[in-house]
């Protein structure tokens, strides 16, 4: 019998270890929804306490891609609930056009070759953060958490159609706003 | 689709990462084959994809997973009464042990002496003898097992030493002076509860104390 399996029965020691293997990856990816700091660390805490009680009730196959539907769900609830007072959309409207490919200006290194020291990680983090939130949320699924589309599809309640247009277009926004800080993409 | 004209772009992260279906893919591979602008697009679309996938964990500043199998606040101090109580009553146990033994040791060759003396420790512990009594009651020791009826049944000496001494005036003072010792003496432990007793109360109470320090520890 494996920790799930003990958790699920009740053990809150099985649940502990579960919770703590996916703490520091549920934050991460929460604190790039939301932003680093409280709320973030409250929608984690909060997403784990619904998951303990909700867990009897869990039939899936991936404690962790329901973790983070739940955790990512909350994050998202937080910031409809600012845009609400802002009286602002979550994103604006996902669009079926081509996202727009920026020209790169000469000079700068070229992205197929960035090593991933402090300066790429910050200049990467901050390309992330003007990306659309539900886009962002898709892209950092894929990418850092490396769930399939099939469960990024589930975990965002989505159609899978809308997944591949929603990485696809962070990625490219991504791409977009380091080639506009200077990096050289490999076609120009 | 195998005839694709235009560039792809909107199908580049998805055949990128695997995620589309076989004729998808194949026509994709096959534009890609003979079209440059694409090839290199799909090799920047990879290398943001690394960049962002070697992106380190964001540390939170405290720990998010919440304590949920804490104690009952009532666990710790059964911990300690169950510790406290383990001492008193292995401390009992050796008392009464050492006393026991310290009577049967000190005590008189004959069973009959022996019970006569616990009747009179009997009889002090319960406060109705006095340093006088007392003495009075080592002079009566011999002819005490007047006060102890069972002893007639277990030693024909001391049978034989009960009707002699019975008559005497020092075994009747001894036995109005002391009513609770013939109760006393008819135990086969003598004084008190059995050392026993006091053991399985120290191996309880520790018992006890060891399983609430270990569902603290888990807590």
């Amino acid at each position: 019998m494996d920790d799930l399996d003990r958790a699920r029965r009740g053990d809150a020691r099985a649940f502990d270890s579960l919770a703590r293997a996916h703490e520091r990856a549920l934050y991460s990816h929460v604190a790039r929804i939301l932003g680093a700091g409280a709320d973030a660390e409250d929608v984690v805490q909060d997403a784990f306490v619904s998951a303990w009680r909700s867990l009897p009730g869990f039939e899936g196959t991936s404690f962790k891609a329901w973790l983070f539907r739940i955790a990512r769900n909350r994050a998202i609830d937080v910031i409809r609930a600012q845009k609400r007072r802002a009286e602002l959309p979550l994103d604006p409207p996902d669009e079926d056009g081509d996202p727009g490919w920026a020209e790169p200006v000469a000079g700068g290194p070229e992205l197929t070759d960035i090593a991933a020291g402090r300066e790429a990680r910050a200049a990467v983090e901050a390309a992330l953060a003007v990306v659309p939130v539900e886009q962002r949320d898709a892209l950092l699924l894929r990418d850092v958490e490396g769930f399939s589309y099939e469960e990024i599809a589930s975990i965002t309640v989505s159609e899978i159609g809308t997944v591949k247009s929603r990485i696809h277009r962070a990625r490219v926004a991504v791409r977009n706003e380091l080639v506009a800080k200077g990096w050289k993409g490999s076609s120009g | 689709m195998s005839g694709m004209t235009e560039h792809p772009d909107l199908l580049l992260s998805a055949y990128l990462d695997a995620a589309l279906a076989s004729g998808e893919a194949d026509a994709v591979r096959a534009h890609l084959d003979g079209c440059a602008r694409c090839r290199g697009r799909v090799a920047e679309l990879q290398a943001t994809s690394r960049l962002i996938a070697a992106l380190p964990q964001l540390a939170p500043r405290r720990s998010l997973v919440p304590r949920l199998g804490r104690a009952p606040v009532w666990l710790r101090p059964v911990r300690l009464l169950g510790a406290i109580g383990s001492g008193v009553f292995a401390f009992l146990f050796l008392a009464s042990a050492v006393i026991n033994s310290g009577s049967s040791l000190g005590g008189g060759t004959t069973t009959a002496e022996r019970l006569a003396e616990k009747g009179q420790f009997g009889a002090a512990a319960n406060a109705l003898a006095s340093d006088a009594a007392k003495g009075l009651a080592q002079s009566a020791a011999p002819a005490a097992p007047a006060a102890a009826p069972s002893a007639q049944s277990q030693n024909v000496d001391t049978s034989r030493n009960t009707t002699a001494a019975s008559g005497t005036p020092v075994a009747r003072a001894d036995a109005a002076s002391a009513p609770a010792a013939p109760r006393e003496v008819a135990g086969p432990s003598g004084f008190g509860p059995p050392p026993a007793l006091f053991l399985a109360f120290a191996a309880l109470c520790a018992l006890i104390a060891f399983v609430a320090h270990r569902r603290l520890r888990r807590a």
